[in-house]
């Protein structure tokens, strides 16, 4: 077991736990707008680092290359979907907390 | 080695996905859009380790195209219910 095997699981082991703690917290927190965060979370930290970790290990370039482009659209894709989101949010409810000042 | 490695990143990760589905099923229709939002998140790295632990090759471009089309779903349902569309 190489180096570069090594640092690829500990990538691997890295992401899929962000993933466990992204989505145990989605579960736990009733409001949208922390949800919202943890969803994040998910895109934004734990899929690349599953994804590099993946690609570390692919064998050659072209593989590895595809991997890290579905990581790049993930964590690209992500915020965005956070803020369309969270412009629903605001839509629908109004600035709902204390303290959350309207623009 | 790297495909047992990612059998068991995939079982940790296996975790997730009802925890996520638990998420789309409780609270008020945007809290669950977010749930689904993690979900096709999850259902894209779980193809992926699929693909490497289980040698199908193929899976990586399902979750290339899932990846691409999930984004899009999810905007449209955002932007729906923001009525901005």
């Amino acid at each position: 077991m190489s180096g570069v095997d090594v640092v690829a699981a500990v990538l691997l082991g890295a992401g899929a736990l962000v993933l466990v703690i992204g989505a145990l917290g989605l579960v736990v927190r009733r409001d949208v707008r922390d949800r919202i965060h943890y969803a994040s979370l998910v895109a934004v930290l734990g899929a690349p680092l599953v994804v590099v970790g993946l690609a570390l290990t692919a064998g050659s370039w072209h593989p590895a290359l595809k991997l890290l482009l579905i990581g790049v659209l993930l964590a690209g894709t992500g915020p965005v979907l956070s803020t369309v989101t969270g412009r629903a949010v605001e839509r629908s409810t109004g600035p709902g907390r204390e303290g959350v000042r309207e623009r | 080695m790297n495909e047992v490695v990612a059998l068991v990143a995939l079982v940790l990760v296996g975790v997730v996905v009802p925890l996520c589905l638990a998420g789309v099923l409780r609270g008020d229709p945007l809290s669950r859009l977010v749930g689904l939002e993690a979900l096709a998140v999850v259902a894209t790295v779980v193809l992926l380790l699929l693909a490497r632990s289980a040698h199908r090759g193929p899976y990586v471009d399902v979750a290339l195209v899932l990846s691409v089309l999930s984004f899009a779903g999810s905007l449209v349902f955002a932007r729906f219910w923001g009525r901005e569309l």
